[in-house]
């Protein structure tokens, strides 16, 4: 053994060292043996939980009235609030029609004695001249005086007949009558051939001719004639005439200028269906500040008034007329200071000025408004009034109830018909045993600007839409309620923030279905979801108004966590 | 299936072959076993026993695991009339609590020889040899995350879970080496090791800073960190594998490609060596000073320190928002959110070169041999060594020589702040050959069966994992002897007493 020596330590130190060579490789040879499976405990506690922000959104007040796209909303100027708005036409014609002239003049030229006598000693071919100037006065109806007018259509024409045995020349000039700036002029050229009497005509149009008339009795066309006799030689007897017939026929005015007389001229009768009124609940929901508003446009220089018949608000079950100033003092609507332009005119009809109240009216439920009355022209007999055939009266209105009121137990419902228990059976495949899942929260932050809690139930229905689980009942009645943003109550009407929302509440709220509800629902025959969300605005039942603005925000957050719970009982 | 199993084994081994990196590792047991050639990767300025030229492949072969974070066994107690093991999790937290590596390291010797020259004063050693490294170091809270999640706000602290220090690190190197050691008299010697590096691949992931923060009121989300990834080597070899398409000529491509390599780089090993007396030697060393300037195939994506909020969908922007289409609402999502990351992050991408250290390994040790001229020569031995960004390790060491043909020694230390083992190493000589093999791990012997039992009506499949051994080395090697003659060749003188003592491998070798 020349490999192992002989030193005394090595005698103690070689068997040593083979003995832990062989003693580490057996230790280490050594099995354990652990049985592993799926029922396998856990001990010590591990409750892993996994959250996560699924998403947010902010609504403002606008945004959420801009989805009811059925209705208007607008913005009432005055307090800064949003406002419904039901717009309707109530009337759009002109105050009063244009007259049509057809008007006839006859005159008459006969000889005297001098004038026969001169005449018949005339040398042949020799001409005398008679000049004469006659006017020709008519009236235009619901015109008390005439200061011009515009005609776009018309004839005016001449019929001569004369027993005078010369050739004539006739000559009728309407001096306040213009067509293209000059008075306008017929002429009437008439051979005498031997035949009494003998006549002669002239027609000349008066579209677009323009007319002056400076006397305020009535229209006065001023007419001078201008008439040249050729002798023929002929004798001319005395009481020898000229009959002429002067007929203004088919004259469109298309502007009348002057002084319109007072009188009544179109009716209107406008019914305004109100559908949404007709389900309002008075109890529930109170606008405080309702108000009609009446917008007129004239674009005549006519001033009008309305006469109201009747306006009401109407139901089945009856008729409510509203009086008070705004409707027996309705203003009248001014007259437009020039031709093209328009006066306009808003009269708004509110609580202060009606009795009873636009409010009262409202609540009694009716389904539609009644306006109904008369326009009267020129109630106060101005003067420098006109019409054209463009001139127009518009009256529109809107129907504006600003979001200022309160509301208390608005309840919204509705239900999502989904096999939600089958559903989930099938989806969880293989089946799912909510072994580690403790449970599931749904969290719910709200950030609410808007001067209106709500109040959310959600309940589990079977195919009977009957009732089988609520997770109100699981997570306490308050659990799903967002409070309203803060408002100061104390504040007058007359302050800006009268019912707003000073400071937005947050709200968080919990939807935890545990494990052993998730079981529960998903065992039960669940074919739907029913929510019902109840609205109501802060201190409504004492009668707090709110007001919403279109910038009032509502902002949600919802985040989702998963809590598990792996530890098991041995 | 046991086709398509091998398969992806296969290409599973590729891709840590070709992605390996970095440190390379030699058993600590051989630190003092002067007649094993690895004895001089330990102690480089140490002549070794004899000359010697290795069996190609063959002459060191070295793999190295790590593993601190998955020890199921520690974390089960059954007892003997429990039909089930039970899981601790307290001792799966604790066990996970400290920080968590899982690495790899596998060296391997192409060639390697060494020679004695001026009488056996200066040993001249060489070699090829090839490095992988693979690591990934898991932060505590991500290994946790399962059993905490992300919003049980009585487990995590300040509300984040810490994923910092998360890390994926792989590399392969090739290293052309050369040594000189030099016995300068009775007392000093040196070692020098001259390193040319050809790197073939690399691939670098590390997050310095990585957080997930969950709000305790509205679950959202905070996601801030710092990262950093640099490849080389990798990025074409990752579209070949994605592209499915291996053929001769892409395989060819691998194959050139690891001949070539993609880097290259420097190292040197220095060491010294002092014997006071015949009795006490001490040392001083550094290995692996040096590195690698990756030039081929680079990719560097570098991360500002971003934070990143995630406050769920906005659905007022998410306009048509649906439960039904919800699938693909999450989708568009992960890609805003990813987009977003991307952008906040401002990730810089460059194809630049970059360099990288290998991480130089720092030791200290003594040896005491009390009975120098005896022919077993029992010797102590310690040492410490420590490398950057690793814990120190340390051995002890108990060295025996066997006659001519065998020196064992039995140590005992702690190996990169993995616990406490026992190791040995053992050098044989039989004729021409060398065989050398040595382990650090005694807890490798130790391993658990886990029989599954899942339905209690199929037979039972079972499976084995070492009990307790955060680290496994395993050292082998055989090499030719050089100056070996046959024993029928020999002409021993006869001897009239006690043959003479083999002397010291640092005084006068022997061949």
């Amino acid at each position: 053994m020349k490999l192992f020596s002989t030193h005394s330590l090595q005698r103690f130190l070689n068997p040593l060292c083979g003995t832990l060579f062989v003693v580490t490789c057996m230790l280490g040879c050594i099995e354990q043996r652990f049985e592993l499976g799926e029922d396998m405990p856990i001990s010590g506690e591990a409750n892993p939980a996994f959250g996560i922000s699924l998403g947010s959104g902010t609504w403002t007040v606008q945004q959420a009235l801009d989805q009811v796209d059925s209705l208007h909303w607008d913005l009432d100027q005055a307090s800064g609030s949003a406002m419904f708005v039901r717009p309707f036409e109530l009337l759009e014609s002109p105050p009063i029609e244009l007259p049509l002239i057809n008007e006839g003049l006859d005159e008459v030229f006969e000889l005297d004695e001098a004038t026969a006598y001169a005449l018949s000693n005339l040398p042949e071919a020799e001409q005398l001249s008679l000049a004469y100037e006659t006017s020709w006065t008519f009236e235009l109806p619901s015109m008390d005086s005439v200061d011009s007018l515009w005609l776009d259509q018309g004839i005016l024409s001449v019929f001569i007949t004369s027993d005078i045995p010369m050739d004539q020349s006739i000559q009728l000039i309407c001096t306040n009558l213009f067509a293209g700036g000059t008075p306008i002029v017929l002429n009437v050229e008439m051979e005498y051939a031997g035949q009494l009497p003998f006549e002669g005509s002239a027609v000349v149009s008066t579209a677009n001719a323009r007319g002056i008339f400076p006397n305020d009795d009535g229209l006065e066309v001023m007419c001078d004639w201008d008439i040249v006799l050729e002798s023929s030689g002929t004798h001319v007897n005395e009481g020898a005439s000229i009959s002429i017939e002067v007929q203004w026929q088919d004259a469109n005015v298309s502007g009348a200028f002057g002084k319109f007389g007072s009188q009544t001229s179109v009716d209107f009768n406008v019914a305004q269906p109100l559908p949404l009124l007709e389900v309002w609940d008075q109890d529930q929901l109170h606008f405080a500040d309702p108000r009609i508003r009446l917008n007129a446009r004239n674009s005549s220089g006519i001033p009008i008034g309305v006469q109201w018949n009747e306006f009401a608000f109407i139901s089945n079950l009856g008729t409510w007329d509203i009086g008070g100033p705004d409707i027996t003092e309705f203003p009248v609507i001014p007259a437009a200071n020039s031709v093209g332009s328009s006066a306009q005119m808003v009269h708004v009809v509110d609580n202060s000025g009606t009795s009873p109240t636009l409010s009262e009216a409202l609540e009694m439920r009716p389904d539609s408004a009644i306006l109904r009355g008369q326009l009267v022209v020129n109630p106060a007999s101005e003067s420098s009034n006109f019409l054209t055939n463009e001139s127009t009266l518009e009256i529109d209105g809107a129907l504006e109830v600003p979001l200022t009121g309160w509301g208390m137990g608005l309840t919204w419902r509705d239900t999502l018909r989904e096999k939600i228990s089958s559903e989930l059976n099938a989806a969880i495949n293989p089946p799912l045993d909510w072994q580690d899942v403790e449970s599931v929260a749904l969290r719910f932050i709200a950030e609410n600007g808007w001067p209106l809690g709500m109040d959310l139930q959600v309940s589990f229905i079977d195919g009977d839409d009957l009732t089988i689980d609520s997770l109100s009942e699981n997570s306490g009645a308050e659990a799903f309620h967002i409070a309203a943003g803060q408002v100061d109550h104390s504040l007058g009407s007359a302050d800006l923030h009268y019912g707003r929302v000073m400071k937005r509440t947050q709200t968080i709220m919990d939807i935890v279905l545990t494990r052993d509800q998730a079981t529960e629902l998903l065992s039960l025959d669940c074919e739907g979801i029913e929510i019902a969300l109840t609205l109501g605005t802060p201190d409504a039942q004492n009668g707090s108004s709110v007001r919403f603005f279109p910038e009032d925000e509502f902002e949600l957050k919802l985040s989702a966590r998963v809590s598990c719970a792996i530890t098991l009982e041995q | 299936m046991k086709k398509e199993r091998s398969h992806r084994i296969l290409v599973a081994l590729i891709c840590l072959w070709f992605g390996s990196h970095v440190q390379a590792q030699n058993a600590h047991s051989l630190a003092f076993n002067d007649l094993s050639p690895q004895h001089l990767e330990m102690q480089i300025a140490s002549q070794p026993q004899f000359g010697f030229l290795a069996l190609p492949a063959l002459g060191n072969m070295s793999i190295s695991l790590s593993n601190t974070a998955f020890h199921p066994a520690t974390w089960l107690t059954q007892s003997d009339n429990a039909s089930l093991a039970t899981l601790e999790l307290d001792e799966l937290f604790a066990a996970w609590e400290n920080p968590n590596r899982l690495a790899m390291d596998i060296q391997a010797d192409l060639i390697q020889f060494g020679k004695f020259f001026k009488n056996k004063r200066s040993f001249v050693h060489g070699g090829i040899r090839e490095v992988l490294h693979a690591s990934i170091d898991l932060p505590s809270d991500l290994l946790r995350l399962l059993f905490t999640g992300n919003a049980n706000f009585d487990l995590l602290d300040q509300d984040a879970l810490d994923f910092s220090n998360l890390g994926i690190n792989v590399e392969h190197r090739r290293t052309f080496y050369l040594g000189w050691q030099r016995n300068w008299n009775q007392k000093w010697s040196s070692g020098l090791r001259l390193n040319y590096l050809r790197g073939i691949r690399k691939g670098e992931l590390s997050m310095s800073e990585l957080n997930w923060h969950t709000d305790e009121s509205t679950w959202d989300w905070t996601i801030s960190g710092e990262g950093m990834l640099q490849t080389s080597g990798m990025w074409s070899l990752m579209q070949l594998l994605d592209s499915q398409d291996i053929d001769q000529n892409t395989m060819q491509r691998i194959r050139d490609g690891l001949l070539t390599g993609v880097g290259s780089g420097l190292a040197i090993d220095l060491g010294g060596e002092f014997r006071p007396n015949p009795k006490w030697m001490l040392f001083a060393q550094v290995n692996d000073l040096g590195g690698i300037n990756w030039k081929k195939d680079t990719r560097s994506f570098r991360s500002q320190p971003v934070s990143v909020d995630f406050n769920g969908l906005d659905w007022n922007a998410a306009g048509g928002w649906t439960a039904a289409s919800a699938v693909d609402s999450l989708e568009y999502w992960a890609m805003g959110m990813a987009e977003e990351l991307s952008e906040m992050a401002n990730f810089s991408e460059n194809a630049a070169n970059f360099q990288t250290r290998l991480g130089a390994v720092w030791s200290l040790g003594s040896e005491f041999t009390p009975w120098p001229n005896a022919s077993w020569k029992p010797s102590l031995g310690a040492m410490m060594r420590k490398r950057r960004g690793l814990p120190m390790s340390w051995r002890s060491s108990w060295n025996q020589q066997w006659g001519k043909r065998m020196k064992t020694a039995l140590t005992y230390g702690s190996r990169e702040g993995l616990g406490p083992n026992l190791g040995m190493s053992i050098a044989l000589n039989f004729g021409p050959l060398l065989f050398t093999a040595a382990a650090d791990s005694y807890r490798m012997f130790n391993w658990t069966e886990f029989a599954l039992d899942g339905s209690r009506t199929q037979p039972v499949d079972s499976i084995y994992w070492p009990t307790n051994a955060p680290s496994i080395h395993i050292q082998l090697g055989v090499v030719l002897r050089m100056g070996w003659t046959s024993s029928q060749r020999r002409n021993f003188p006869k001897s009239e007493c006690e043959p003479f003592a083999v002397p010291s491998s640092t005084s006068s070798p022997q061949f």
